[in-house]
């Protein structure tokens, strides 16, 4: 009888190493690592569509909300020394340029690349941009008549919405980005005077940009900065929200293309593939189609409501001194936020 | 006779107070030693201490031929001394029958089934439990379950046997009843026996000799009729009052 | 019986230190990788950070908030403890269980459904009520509920425990509220003061709920330097001292005023007493104390609610996830109660080695789960562990780490409520420790070793924190897949993985209860 269970409990105990080993049992070939600073909600659809076409295993670690796009950059950092990622799906084409300073990043000039615009690719081929977001202005049309529609980012800091406006915290995530923009574009200081003034103006620190468009929708706020796929969800859901392409008579919108990277890691002919299938048409379309993206490819059609990168004025922005500010900025960020 | 117990200069100290101090004694083999004193007066430390079960800071401890405690240290543990032990409390295993409690000590000890099994059918008749040996503890009467726990003492037939007041809070017709067949016993197994108590009564009942521990001093040992003659004990005056023993 | 193979007076240090040797794998290995880190992390940076005002007014924050979420806490967890754990409540025992299940849940889930009942857009939110929700005192009224459980449960099966002799006495000489009052609360204490801290420090690292509403807190400083684009995990590690520190303290101070007996109230036991009877005052006490029961369950309804429609969509959003959080909960667990069982003895025996691993143990659950994860990260992401790291086993790790604490505490709990003369009568009968322990306290303590196993397991199983940053690609337990869906997921679907996760814990408790019951007979 004490045999028979201590027999029972050795198979569970086997069955249970199996069960954890089992997502590890790598077999080389047939799988790739993607970590993807990308909504889970729609990357994880077109990787599973790779997949089922290709027979290549994916294996994925998402971003959270709160550490978007920078969790999984962290984790690649991390893991320099023993490199798990293949390819990194970044929201942004800004936090790469971080890896290539790191020796983490394989160039590779995908064939898949060359109907991509110059200005959203790398010439070496350390990133490759795709389907597009903006930073856009959310603004509540009950709380904000058409005659007083902001204009610019600056009419954040204006005091007639003091209390009603709202960004995402910007030592996270793509306002990290957007911020960094604006100090190459304006310089420092008068950048660090800007966040001084919206938060002598009361502007509400969201944890992200889905948060702020939750704010704005609501009607907490009356506007607030958020990406093109935050604005695209509110109007889906029918939020009385009226979407502002900011300074289109002066700097120019700020861009972010997705930006798809070859890492360092240990399945880099597959790797080479996925980046291939990321950079393809059909991914771009899908991001363009399901996440309200921007299409950057002259092939891919824009979605009803969404405009094409290149039918409004962008913000000129050398990516590689958005990355370098980024970094200097950071400390006085946290201080601002209070972290 | 040779000596089956000798303690030489133990001391046991908690916090600063000696709950023992510079004990020396010898028990010799096939003897009944009770072991009186107040409660607090360290003899059931003293019990601990040739169990092995409390380390003593000084001294030591020989168990028939063999060092088991030596300057403060435990150089024989508990289960490779040979000694058992009846707990105030019994400490009988709730989990095994009557049985099982019975015959973990054997197998611990390597004894053989048929062995075991003939020798915990002869304990089980001594002690007139029989037809008990599939209950659990639980099942049992307080007088029965006293009784499986000095059988499951004696049924691994130790070098000596240590009981910890095994009768306290018993009525009276109980205690007498199984004194008795404590005595009996320890005569028919010839075994040696370490017998704390409080009660005078319960140490004049095993016979044999005493020893008397005040606050952790060896302050007596012979016999009982010696004690009522030490007028400088407490514990002896308390003695001659009680008209009973 | 491999006798000959050890000596059997080295079986008990041999197994407590091979014991020993794993738990400082998991917990203590990682702390030491990321020390090293802090070592070399830019000091300047460090001491500019801890000599900011701001640094210590978020400090102080923190404080106030893991403070006043203590207090609430106590209000709700005593009067309910005290009612549903000796009064005649009509089905007291239902309304336990229930009040204790969000316990059991992560703490932003509940956050997450309470913005479903007071958001603007919630069930009973207009603006006023999502102003309330997203401020320190809505964050502070949350965690509260979430954490009182944790009085109610530790306060209820003290009261339980007391000897129903002493209650009798004290009705006879001054009737129910007096006996409440001056003979229940009093003897309750040192459950009172447990709860106070396990409910204080669980507040103090915590990084979800206040993150989600918005409030300032400490552990979200130390998260921006693993969060934030300039990875520092050393200075994550400087900045998390304080927090460490404080825990610590407090710790030591409730083991130095309650003792060993104090963890003793979580050893599950039902012993049947005689209820305080409240005469004329039963119904309305009846009602309050299932208002107060059910309260924390309201979030759980609004998530269901908000569900709807997503129920239909979670075959294709749930994934593997289940499989990996049980999976990886079952296996931590198993491997915490293997661990605990010698610690955890050797601890309530006091035996040498047990206090300095309970130490380490409870070291590694107070220590932010993040910069446990980055430690983990620096321990386990080599070559030679490449197995352990690209699997599921890193979670289980983590869990391990992160956990081992739980089942630990309540082993040395369960074993310290046995009278040591059980185990002494075994070893004076010649048996070694293995055999003492196989066939005496393994199978006496069944029960609470059983209980330990699934206090661990439900823990495990809430886990974000410690598994999300290490968690192998491809492989996430649910919790993950929550909280990375919840970027821009679809609400109801968000809603019905949230209902999943309920589900999965109330089933490990369900079974998990059953079982331990079932053994009792």
């Amino acid at each position: 009888m004490r045999r028979w269970r201590a027999a029972g409990g050795a198979a569970l105990a086997a069955t249970l190493l199996g069960l954890l080993a089992g997502g590890g049992c790598r077999s080389k070939a047939r799988e790739v690592v993607v970590y993807a600073s990308i909504d889970q909600v729609f990357a994880e659809p077109i990787l599973k569509e790779y997949e089922r076409r290709s027979g290549v295993k994916v294996r994925a670690v998402f971003d959270t909300e709160e550490t978007k796009s920078t969790g999984v950059l962290n984790r690649i950092v991390a893991e320099a020394k023993s490199p798990q990622a293949d390819v990194f799906w970044s929201g942004d084409p800004v936090r790469p340029f971080l890896l290539v300073r790191k020796g983490l990043v394989q160039p590779y000039r995908s064939p898949a690349a060359a109907p991509v615009p110059a200005a959203y690719r790398a010439q070496d081929g350390s990133w490759t941009g795709g389907a597009a977001r903006a930073r856009l202005l959310l603004v509540n049309r009950k709380l904000v008549p058409a005659s007083e529609m902001p204009r610019s980012v600056r009419d954040l800091a204006n005091p007639r919405w003091k209390g009603e406006i709202a960004i995402a915290n910007p030592v996270f995530g793509t306002t990290t980005m957007h911020v960094a923009a604006l100090a190459t574009a304006w310089g420092d200081e008068e950048l660090f005077a800007f966040l001084r003034a919206l938060k002598d103006n009361g502007v509400r620190v969201a944890s992200s940009n889905g948060e702020v468009k939750r704010l704005v929708a609501t009607g907490e706020v009356a506007f607030g900065l958020a990406d093109t796929d935050d604005a695209a969800e509110a109007v889906k859901d029918g939020a009385p929200i009226e979407v502002v392409y900011p300074d289109q008579d002066g700097l120019g919108t700020l861009v972010m293309p997705t930006a798809v990277v070859l890492l360092t890691g240990p399945h880099a002919e597959e790797g080479r593939k996925l980046v291939d299938y990321l950079l393809s048409p059909e991914a771009e379309g899908r991001l363009v189609a399901e996440a309200a993206h921007h299409p950057l490819r002259p092939d891919v059609p824009a979605a009803p409501g969404v405009k094409r990168v290149g039918e409004f004025r962008a913000m000129a922005v050398e990516y590689a001194k958005v990355a370098e500010a980024m970094e200097r900025l950071q400390p006085r960020l946290r201080e601002w936020a209070g972290l | 006779m040779s000596a089956a117990i000798k303690i030489r200069g133990v001391t046991v100290r908690r916090r600063e107070a000696e709950v023992l101090a510079d004990v020396s004694l010898e028990v010799a083999a096939g003897e009944v030693l009770s072991v009186l004193g107040h409660s607090g007066s360290g003899k059931t430390t003293l019990l601990r201490v040739i169990a092995g079960l409390t380390r003593p800071d000084r001294g030591s401890v020989r168990v028939g031929d063999r060092m088991v405690s030596l300057d403060g240290a435990i150089a024989v543990p508990p289960e490779d001394r040979g000694v058992a032990v009846v707990f105030q409390d019994l400490a009988l295993w709730p989990h095994l029958t009557v049985n099982g409690n019975l015959a973990f000590g054997l197998e611990a000890r390597g004894v053989g089934r048929e062995e075991r099994e003939a020798r915990i059918a002869a304990m089980l008749g001594m002690v007139g439990l029989s037809g008990r040996a599939g209950r659990h503890p639980a099942e049992l009467s307080g007088g029965e379950r006293q009784r499986v726990a000095i059988a499951r003492a004696l049924v691994l037939r130790p070098a000596a046997v240590l009981l910890d007041e095994p009768l306290a809070n018993l009525d009276l017709g109980l205690k007498r009843e199984l004194l008795a067949l404590f005595r009996e016993l320890l005569g028919e197994e010839g075994a040696t026996a370490v017998h704390v108590t409080h009660d005078p009564g319960d140490a004049a009942a095993l016979g044999g000799r005493v020893a008397v521990l005040e606050r952790g001093r060896l302050v007596h040992v012979g016999s009982l009729e010696e004690l009522r003659t030490r007028k400088d004990l407490a514990l002896a005056r308390e003695l001659n009052r009680d008209r009973s023993v | 019986m491999g006798r000959a193979l050890v000596p059997r007076r080295l079986e008990q240090p041999l197994l407590l230190g091979a014991a020993g040797a794993l738990l400082t794998m998991v917990a203590l290995v990682p702390l030491l990788a990321l020390a090293g880190e802090a070592f070399a992390a830019n000091l300047a940076g460090v001491a500019r950070t801890l000599g900011a005002a701001r640094t210590w007014e978020l400090f102080g924050s923190s404080l106030a908030l893991a403070a006043s979420v203590t207090v609430l806490a106590l209000l709700v967890g005593l009067p309910l403890g005290l009612l549903l754990g000796r009064a005649d409540v009509s089905g007291r025992n239902t309304a336990l269980w229930l009040h204790a299940f969000p316990l059991f849940l992560p703490p932003f889930l509940l956050a997450l459904g309470w913005f479903h009942v007071f958001g603007r857009t919630g069930v009973l939110g207009n603006a006023g009520t999502a102003a309330a929700l997203f401020s320190p005192i809505g964050a502070a009224i949350v965690l509260a509920l979430a954490l009182a459980p944790v009085v109610t449960l530790l306060v209820a099966v003290a009261l339980q425990a007391v000897d129903p002799s002493l209650e009798e006495a004290a009705l006879i000489a001054g009737g129910p509220w007096r006996t409440a009052t001056r003979i229940l609360l009093p003897l309750s204490r040192p459950a009172v003061a447990l709860g106070a801290l396990v409910v204080f420090s669980l507040v103090f690292s915590e990084l979800g709920v206040p993150m989600f509403l918005r409030v300032g807190v400490y552990p979200a400083m130390v998260f921006a330097r693993l969060g934030g684009v300039d990875y520092a995990p050393g200075e994550a590690v400087a900045l998390s001292l304080p927090l460490v520190a404080v825990s610590t303290v407090l710790l030591l101070a409730e083991r130095r005023a309650a003792g060993r007996r104090s963890f003793a109230a979580l050893g599950l036991r039902t012993r049947e007493v005689p209820a305080l009877a409240l005469g004329r005052w039963r119904g309305a006490a009846t009602g309050a104390a299932w208002a107060l029961a059910v309260l924390p369950l309201a979030p759980v309804a609004a998530l269901a609610w908000r569900a709807g429609t997503g129920f239909r969509e979670l075959p294709r959003w749930l994934g593997a996830s289940p499989v990996n959080s049980l999976v990886s909960t079952l296996a931590a667990a198993t491997f915490t109660l293997l661990v605990a069982v010698p610690v955890g003895h050797a601890a309530a025996r006091g035996l040498r080695g047990g206090a300095g691993l309970d130490a380490l143990a409870v070291l590694a659950f107070l220590t932010p789960a993040s910069v446990l994860g980055a430690g983990l990260i620096g321990a386990w992401n080599r070559p030679a562990t490449e197995a352990v790291y690209a699997s599921l086993a890193v979670v289980a790790v983590a869990l391990a780490a992160r956990y081992a604490a739980i089942g630990l505490r309540t082993a040395a709990v369960v074993f310290a409520q046995s009278p040591p003369h059980l185990e002494e009568a075994a070893a004076v009968s010649g048996a070694g420790f293995l055999r003492r322990l196989g066939r005496i306290l393994i199978p006496i303590h069944a029960r609470g070793l059983g209980a330990a196993w699934l206090l661990t397991a439900l823990f495990c199983l809430r886990d974000l924190e410690a598994a999300v940053l290490i968690y192998p690609a491809g492989s996430e337990p649910l919790t993950v897949r929550i909280f990375t869906l919840e970027a821009n997921g679809p609400p109801a679907v968000v809603a019905a993985l949230a209902c999943s996760q309920v589900a999965l814990s109330a089933g490990v408790l369900a079974l998990g209860a059953l079982a331990l019951l079932r053994r009792r007979a």
